[in-house]
């Protein structure tokens, strides 16, 4: 009985901690029944109708469209933290070498990637890795600079002590950078996944039949635009969805940051 | 108490001969350490003892291995020290814990980089937890841990190691008074039982005489032994309260003036 109720209130509490939620979404949708309501035109359907065709579209064949886009998107994130953060470790422990690669990045950095998308399509065409290699590129910096300063930034006492205990460098890579440098990590992946959704959409406007963004501009092309505003829907859910996941993972493995004293 | 002058012993457990640290600050060469001669006997507890800045913790360094002197030559055991050995261990001042790592991944990390195996490791970190009296903080991590339990922690990653020579930098310096003489207590008992050799580098008066039988006086420019002291009611925590305690005590400050 005892455990009945407790069983009760936790979902209860789980419940309310979901409330923040509740409430962005329906500020969300009432901004936007206002914004439509005062525009009053077919390119902005109120978000009931949207909401009614992004349930019907998502039979027919938006979940497929929508799926595309998330394996793009994790398939590039996946690579861009795989080669980010070993070379972010490695410029970051190593002071000579990085003070020949930070000109090199940072003469790289600031040039619009995306205008090497014609190029990729001819080198890599028109399938999934012209695009994937794109967004990789574009993100991949963010990982590389972030992980490199919080490296930096690691206190030499613990590398001093952790060497003491007869760690090699593996084990410092490890124990103390890779796991010391990872709350700053997930911190450059969130960013990194807003910008790799903004990419997408690029990349997926042009030379594809899959992916969401494709979806929603053939569907403005078709003028047919609660069908585009339940692709928008898709893509904001994407996104969510991908967001709660890097969350719930660094509840797992960064608790020592979210201590209750 | 007595005052000798360095007898170079071979049958010592840690023979220092003539060295020379120098580091390189800028386009400038510091002379951290100059010229230190010095011997500890198998499972005596040294202490080091001297103002801020004389090289103390530099000299600790080379101890451990991990700092490679520019001249003179370190033996341990009889062997020539070339690089970090398996049976000395370095306790930091501000006790070098992951904050990452809970207090068990801390104990066990040394003994799952040196290959032991997870079962074995675990058995071993469990029963010096309780031996320190920290089992019930194995699930914490070191922001939650008080300066005491912390320091607490770094000893059992230390002992889990199973050291000869045991390395500590002004280990109780952060800690409040009673912390402090309730973990001299601590490292005494486990120095006993243990029969390790411990070389604890301190600017705590009281705290050298009552802990070091051997006493290492280290001057500021140049960083060099100026006296060795011998001190063997040391050891025990009722020496405190006697009057040689005070009579060392007032010797010692004598001689860092």
């Amino acid at each position: 009985m005892r455990n009945l109720q407790k069983l009760l209130q936790k979902s209860i509490n789980k419940i309310f901690a979901w409330q923040p939620y509740y409430i962005a979404v329906a500020v969300l949708l009432i901004l936007w029944w206002l914004v439509s309501g005062l525009v009053d035109k077919p390119v902005l359907p109120p978000p009931g109708a949207a909401l009614l065709e992004f349930v019907a579209q998502i039979q027919m064949g938006l979940a497929t469209h929508a799926w595309v886009s998330f394996y793009r998107i994790g398939v590039s994130l996946l690579f861009a933290l795989l080669v980010g953060i070993p070379l972010g470790i490695l410029f970051g422990t190593h002071k000579k070498l990085d003070s020949y690669i930070a000109p090199m990045i940072y003469l790289t950095y600031p040039i619009p990637k995306i205008v090497f998308l014609p190029v990729l399509l001819i080198l890599l065409g028109y399938g999934d890795s012209s695009k994937i290699f794109l967004i990789s590129l574009i993100v991949f910096y963010q990982i590389l600079v972030t992980t490199r300063d919080a490296a930096r930034g690691i206190d030499p006492g613990l590398i001093m002590s952790v060497k003491s205990l007869g760690a090699g460098n593996w084990h410092l890579y490890f124990h103390v950078y890779f796991l010391g440098c990872l709350p700053e990590i997930l911190t450059a992946l969130r960013v990194a996944l807003g910008t790799s959704i903004a990419v997408l959409f690029i990349a997926e406007a042009y030379a594809t039949q899959e992916g969401l963004g494709y979806y929603i501009m053939d569907s403005m092309g078709r003028f047919n635009y609660s069908r585009m505003f339940a692709g928008i829907i898709g893509m904001g859910m994407l996104g969510f969805f991908m967001y709660i996941m890097i969350d719930l993972f660094e509840k797992m493995f960064c608790r020592w940051k979210h201590l209750e004293k | 108490m007595d005052f000798t002058k360095n007898k170079n012993n071979n049958s010592s457990f840690v023979h220092v001969k003539s060295l020379n640290v120098v580091y390189q600050q800028k386009d400038e060469q510091v002379e951290a350490v100059m010229d230190v001669n010095l011997d500890i006997n198998p499972g005596e507890f040294s202490v080091i003892i001297g103002p801020s800045g004389c090289g103390k913790s530099t000299l600790l360094y080379v101890l451990s291995g991990l700092l490679k002197p520019q001249e003179g030559e370190v033996y341990i055991d009889g062997q020539l020290l070339l690089s970090r050995r398996n049976d000395t261990t370095l306790i930091l001042q501000d006790y070098g814990l992951l904050p990452w790592k809970t207090v068990e991944q801390n104990v066990v990390l040394g003994l799952l980089i040196r290959g032991v195996s997870k079962n074995d490791a675990r058995q071993r970190v469990n029963s010096i937890l309780t031996d320190l009296a920290i089992d019930n903080l194995a699930k914490r991590f070191p922001a939650q841990l008080s300066g005491g339990q912390r320091q607490r922690v770094a000893i059992a990653r230390s002992l889990a190691l199973q050291p000869r020579l045991l390395l500590m930098d002004e280990p109780f310096s952060s800690l409040d008074a009673l912390t402090r003489e309730s973990l001299q207590g601590l490292l005494l008992s486990i120095w006993e039982k243990a029969k390790i050799s411990i070389v604890l580098v301190t600017h705590n008066i009281e705290e050298a005489v009552l802990m070091g039988q051997k006493i290492f006086v280290m001057s500021k420019n140049p960083g060099t032994i100026i006296n060795v002291v011998d001190n063997p009611l040391a050891g025990d925590i009722s020496y405190r309260g006697k009057k040689e305690f005070y009579d060392g005590c007032a010797f010692l400050r004598s001689l860092l003036q």
